[in-house]
Formats: structure tokens, sequence, C-alpha cells
């Protein structure tokens, strides 16, 4: 079950990171679930921009007052895992 | 002596300001703008405006307080433009609502709550840049109906010399309405009401101030296919190129 969980969040996570580079032109190397978004200059038009891919990938809306505490990587896998598994 | 009389002429500037300001938004507008349908109140409002700061803007020349110079007044005439600039001084503003016609100005939020700003603000129907979600679209509208918007891409008043950083939502709203984005450069020789200046502080000599305006440029330069996101982002890549080339030229 916890293995599951893991392997879920890596998948999430590198889905993320595919699509941060496809939107953003940022390395997927670059970054880690700690990584803010402030570090890599991601404004909030781009943050529209990216929930509304999530929401195409995920087929669920996100809560616009969950996004806005959402300041890590990280953050937007957890989001993302708890809104997929409910 | 000279000195002495260009801070006379400023400090008769300033009350012309404050007054004309008071005058025209609390009597003039007030008066004039129930002819015009609500729709059509903020068209109104802007060309009140624009009157205003041409007047204030060659009084200031008459007076001395500063000489200006006008390079490519041409790529400023027309409609439905993205007109941004740099900021070294409040008085950019002031130009650029004396030299374009139909100008809606992309604000700071705190601005209108500033006396004698706050209300020409809400008249003339500026935008308050508080969030992404709601400046887009309330500037894509203004640019459908043909008016000609102005950024300052820095967000804020910042001094020469200082590293090109741009917000992008100039190009962002350049690309998403397919606007040509005309750039402007301010030179302002010595530098005068720029940030941390007080409105008292007259330079040892006449301010001379340089507005140049660029080409227009296509957003269309940077690939079609592009999502916006990327698309903005070489955009604004290329105008911080553009100004640092500027700041270097002269």
């Amino acid at each position: 079950m916890t293995k599951a969980i893991t392997e879920n969040r890596d998948v999430i996570f590198s889905t993320l990171c595919h699509l941060l580079e496809e939107l953003f032109e940022i390395d997927p190397n670059r970054v880690t679930l700690e990584t803010t978004f402030e570090e890599l200059d991601i404004d909030s038009i781009d943050a529209v921009d990216l929930v509304v891919r999530l929401h195409d990938l995920i087929g669920r809306r996100i809560p616009p007052e969950e996004f806005r505490r959402i300041a890590t990587l990280g953050d937007v896998v957890d989001v993302v895992q708890r809104l997929a598994g409910e | 002596m000279e000195r002495a009389l260009r801070f006379l002429a400023t400090v008769i500037s300033y009350l012309v300001y404050a007054l004309g300001s008071l005058g025209l938004w609390s009597l003039v507008y007030p008066a004039t703008c129930w002819r015009h349908p609500p729709a059509m109140r903020s068209v109104h409002a802007r060309r009140l405006s624009r009157r205003a700061f041409r007047f204030f803007v060659a009084w200031m020349r008459w007076t001395g307080v500063w000489e200006v110079q006008v390079e490519g007044m041409e790529h400023l005439q027309g409609s439905g433009r993205v007109i941004i600039a740099n900021h070294p001084s409040f008085l950019d503003t002031v130009l650029l609502f004396a030299l374009v016609d139909d100008a809606v100005c992309v604000v700071k939020p705190s601005l209108a709550k500033v006396p004698l700003v706050g209300r020409p603000i809400r008249c003339c129907g500026h935008i308050q840049a508080g969030d992404s979600q709601s400046l887009i679209p309330a500037a894509l509208t203004a640019l459908r109906t043909g008016a000609n918007l102005i950024l300052f891409p820095q967000g804020t008043r910042t001094p020469p010399g200082e590293p090109w950083r741009f917000h992008r939502s100039a190009a962002r709203i350049a690309l998403e309405a397919g606007a040509p984005l005309v750039p402007v450069f301010f030179r302002y020789r010595p530098s005068l009401l720029g940030r941390g200046q007080r409105w008292y502080h007259v330079p040892a000599r006449r301010p001379q101030v340089m507005v140049e305006v660029g080409v227009p440029i296509d957003p269309a330069i940077v690939s079609p296919d592009l999502p916006l996101s990327r698309a903005s982002r070489r955009l604004t890549r290329k105008l911080e190129t553009l100004y640092a080339g500027w700041e270097r030229g002269r």
C-alpha cells in the first residue's frame, strides 16, 4: 500500500516536471519536491495555465483556495494525489 | 538664480496639477459626463484627461521646469496598441497620458487610494493590476474597444542602471490580443521625481527628458505555435534585451 502511494507520487511528480518543461521551459533536472514556484519564476498567470493543464490531466478541478496555498512542487503533488484518490 | 526660479515654477506647477485635477474631476467631468451614455463615459473621461495632461506638459515646458524631446511620435498614433515603457520617474505617466490618445493604463492597486489620483483612475477606467486573472481579460477588453494600453512592465518606478526584469503580463496581453507592442524609452538628465525623490528636489540644472518611441513589435515574431506561457517568456526576454541595449546606447 505504502509502496503504491510512493510510486504514485513519483508518477505525478514526473508528469508535473514534463508540464513545467512544456509550459515554462524549465529543465526537469533543476527541480525537486522542495523547489518553490518563486524560485522557478512562475507568476500567477503561469499558475493559471498550470492549473488548466492539471485539470485536463486528472479530470478534476483544483479549487482556487486549494491552489493559493501551494508554494512548492511537493504541494502540487499532494493536492493532485488527494484529488485523484477521492 | 535660475534654480530658484525653477523651484518657484515647480511649486506653481504642482499647484496647477493639484487644482487642475481637482477642478477637472469634481467639476468639469461631473458637469459633462451626463451627456454621454454610461458605456462611453470612460472614453469621455480619457479625452478630458489627455487634454489636461497636454496642457500640463506644455505648461512645465513653458515655465522652464523641464525640456522634453520626443522621437518617433508617429509610432504612438493609432489604436489598440500595447505601449510599454521604463519607469524612472512619476512624470513618465504624465508624458504618456499627454502623448497617447484614448489611453488605458495598468496601475498599481495602491494608487486608487491616493487622493487626486484615485478618482481619475476610476473615471477613466484604468485597470488595477491586482490579480492577473482579472487583469488580462480587462486589458483585452480595453484593446478590443480600440483603447491603447499603457503598461510599465517593471511594475513600479525603477531607477536607471538596475537590471531589466519585466513582468510578463505586457507580452502576454499583446500575444493574446495579437496587438502591436510599442516600446518607449524615457531618459531624464538629471533624474526628476524618481523613486525616493521628493517633489521639492529641484535638480541643479534643468532636466532634459528624451522620449524615444521604438518601432512597433509584432508579437508573432516569437514562434506562433508555442504555448502562450512560453511565447510570453521569449517575448519578454526580447523586450528586456531591447531596453538593455537602449540604456547602453547613449
